[in-house]
């Protein structure tokens, strides 16, 4: 066979005359058949230096090249748990070969998988041979090898390796190097993995003095996390560096295990499991041999076509019902403390002071600052129901929902990840776009990601929709909201995916980790942190913009000729409107009057450009200021008398879709590298926020009209 | 005491000038993380060789 090979004619100029390939998989997956076929006789034993593990060693003629085949023990994993799986990962890392076959039992695809997955995050040169496939027809399992080539981005040949079947095409896919040229691989281990893997990894890369480390620093970092021995002792060569990067691991392991409430290594090993799981999903079919695990019988259902859109809808609906149901009574407790706060003061504040020190603190501070964190509640709420549908695994399994209708609009399926980290701020949501290979699905993405309503605008709704809607319509109305910034993205996703970025998509694999019960420690830290944040922002980012805000809502005061006579609510009334804010309102309100909003909103709109929660800040600092009959009333009151319920709900729509927040400007111009599409966004997403908001209001107006 | 009063609110002012000039500033040039969390993404620390820009 070996003179017939000879013949073929080689059109690949480039092909070395010599490939070294290492022959690695499961045991009984057939490998030695796969070896026998490759090197026919020409073989011999031998031992791996060090250890007793016999490696079998052989070579053959085709096309011109010679392919030097090493037989590595069958192994599971490439963790160093025993001597033939050290042996197997060592030559790879050591000993570089040009490619690696790693010969897969077909019959038993998902365990065999794993090992595969391993060697693509090493980031080696791979080709997967399904080995066995006639026994996986029989037990009625068919592939669909072009799609999950495609998504493995590695070559994949079907092999009966007892009929010499696959050889010919294995032989050719080796010397024909560009076949299996992958790009960076990586598997999502979850945000909290991922940050610590990212840590340990840049830590190996300033510190470890070996190249090879360096190389397959992220490689290096998972197996740390893994407390894999081998990687411990490589790293300890170094004691200065290895001191340090050894205590991190030591933190990450902890943090990890504290969040997930078992052993990082498990969580890892349920990622890579997830990732083949949602690989095969799709590309695989079991008409004979069904399958049991509880996961699969719940994914039955949850990813079902018929049922996976509407599950999703009614989870977010429940998600908000939860949020508002045990927010209120959190909400009423922090609103009436900052009341109560502000009356002290003032009741407090020695008589015959000018008074400007209490009117910034009392309405500035307290009214800027206090009127934000009575929402803090409902942030935590809602990051708390999202961290738990997150911990159990439901979220990857939303995306893969949602992977086909992003299909249908054009828009990557990836793109969901970068979409669902937007729900908590848009900055990481738009750097997240990174995973994105091509320019095209990432601006499409970067640009629609601020109508996804981020953790900032909630307390806007917070605010208003208990104010203006009965209890039993404020959970939908949120979920209304929540609704429209989705499709309104898909929407203009589309229109984008059609005019200015039209291309080619590109597959991926979504993982889908089993599902498991969260951690309450875990929900809690996830919690905490995103109430951290918002604590840290309102005590100062937007501590300085109310201060500043106040001072644009108080100065300059109108002379005193013209406040003579004046009852103290039409003082307070002329006062405001003579200040900066109150002057700069009246300006803009002309544009502003068709969408039902007055000055107020308009000075508010403004301010929420550095961060949206100061929407709300400059709403209370404008009340707090201006309102004087009735000081007892809440914010929500006061709202509740100076506007309908059609402007509210058109002043949410309009902080939903205008202008991002200065924060995400700025990243939008990092991450597209270019002036062009920041202004793009930020001028599109203002004009298309009128427009939908001139709509609604006008419509809305007419129709409340006829009724 | 008014004199007080003017000067504590001038000096308040003054102060969250400064400190919300610099932190808008530092968002848009990216050395302050974003104004979500105040963090600088890991990813961005390390320069994200996994995914090229």
């Amino acid at each position: 066979m070996a003179d017939k090979d000879t013949d073929i004619i080689n059109n690949t100029p480039d092909t070395p005359k010599k490939i070294n390939v290492a022959l690695a998989g499961n045991p009984n997956s057939g490998k030695t058949t796969i070896f026998n076929n490759l090197t026919g006789a020409r073989q011999h034993v031998a031992n791996y230096p060090g250890v007793t593990v016999e490696v079998k060693e052989g070579k053959r003629t085709y096309r011109d090249t010679t392919i030097e085949v090493v037989d590595l023990p069958g192994t599971y994993s490439l963790t160093a748990y025993s001597k033939e799986e050290l042996v197997a990962r060592n030559y790879i890392i050591e000993q570089q070969p040009d490619v690696i076959v790693d010969v897969i039992d077909a019959s038993n695809l998902e365990r065999n998988l794993y090992l595969a997955v391993q060697f693509m995050e090493l980031d080696v040169p791979l080709i997967l041979v399904f080995n066995q496939s006639d026994i996986a027809e029989k037990r009625g399992i068919s592939f669909d090898i072009n799609k999950l080539s495609s998504l493995l981005d590695t070559p994949i040949i079907l092999s009966v390796g007892n009929k010499n079947i696959g050889t010919q095409e294995l032989l050719d896919t080796i010397v024909t190097r560009t076949a299996y040229c992958r790009e960076h691989f990586s598997v999502g281990y979850g945000k909290d993995i991922d940050n610590e893997i990212d840590i340990i990894r840049h830590m190996l890369e300033q510190t470890c003095p070996l190249e090879f480390v360096q190389e397959k620093s992220k490689w290096f970092a998972i197996k740390l996390i893994e407390d894999d021995e081998e990687a411990v002792k490589l790293i300890q060569v170094d004691p200065d560096s290895s001191c340090r990067i050894l205590e991190q691991v030591d933190h990450s392991r902890t943090k990890i295990r504290t969040i997930y409430g078992t052993d990082p290594e498990v969580v890892i090993a349920e990622r890579r499991y997830g990732f083949i799981s949602g690989a095969c999903q799709g590309c695989i079919q079991y008409s004979a041999e069904q399958r049991h695990n509880m996961s699969d019988k719940i994914d039955n259902i949850i990813l079902s076509k018929a049922f996976g859109v509407p599950l999703f809808l009614v989870m977010m609906y429940v998600v908000f019902w939860l949020t508002f149901k045990m927010g209120t009574p959190f909400i009423s407790i922090l609103d009436t403390f900052f009341s109560w706060m502000g009356d002290t003061i003032s009741s407090v504040w020695p008589a015959g002071s000018a008074g400007i020190l209490k009117s910034l603190i009392v309405d500035g501070i307290i009214g800027g600052v206090g009127g934000v964190l009575t929402f803090l509640p409902t942030i935590m709420l809602l990051f708390m129901a999202i961290s738990i549908l997150e911990d159990s695994g439901y979220m990857a399994r939303a995306a893969f929902i949602m992977d086909r209708t992003m299909n249908k609009i054009g828009l990557h399926g990836k793109s969901f990840i970068p979409l669902l980290t937007g729900f908590g701020c848009s900055v990481p949501g738009i750097m997240a776009t990174r995973t994105l290979e091509h320019e095209h699905d990432r601006l499409t993405t970067m640009l629609v990601l601020p109508l996804i309503s981020c953790g900032a605008r909630l307390p806007i709704y917070a605010l208003i929709i208990p104010a203006f809607f009965p209890h039993h319509w404020q959970a939908p109305m949120l979920w209304v909201i929540y609704i429209v910034g989705i499709l309104l993205a898909v929407g203009c996703a589309k229109l984008l995916r059609a005019s200015l970025f039209r291309g080619e998509q590109t597959p991926f694999v979504l993982e889908l980790p089993p599902y498991r019960v969260p951690t309450v420690k875990g929900v809690l830290i996830h919690m905490w942190e995103k109430g951290y944040m918002y604590i840290k922002k309102a005590g100062t980012l937007i501590l300085g913009m109310s201060i500043i805000l106040w001072v644009f809502s108080t100065f300059p005061n109108p002379p005193e000729s013209r406040t003579q006579g004046l009852t103290p609510a039409e003082q307070h009334q002329l006062e405001m409107s003579y200040s900066m804010a109150g002057r700069f309102g009246q300006t803009i309100e002309p544009a502003l009057k068709p969408l039902g909003f007055d000055w107020r909103i308009g000075s508010a709109l403004v301010g929420a450009l550095a961060a949206k929660e100061v929407f709300v800040a400059q709403l209370g600092i404008i009340f707090a200021v201006t309102e004087t009959d009735d000081e007892e009333a809440s914010l929500r009151t006061k709202l509740r008398n100076s506007y309908s319920s059609l402007s509210a709900f058109c002043i949410m729509i309009f902080t939903l879709i205008s202008a991002p927040c200065i924060a995400t400007f700025a990243v939008t111009k990092k991450e597209s590298n270019s002036w062009r599409w920041a202004f793009f966004q930020f001028f599109g997403l203002t004009g298309l926020a009128y427009l939908v908001t001139l709509i609604v209001y006008q419509i809305g107006s007419f129709v409340l009209k006829l009724v | 005491m008014a004199f007080l009063e003017w000067g504590i609110t001038i000096a308040v002012v003054a102060t969250a000038l400064f400190f919300v000039i610099r932190s808008v500033y530092r968002s848009a040039t990216g050395k302050d993380g974003c104004a979500g969390c105040g963090k600088q993404c890991p990813s961005r620390k390390s320069g994200n060789p996994d995914k090229p820009q």
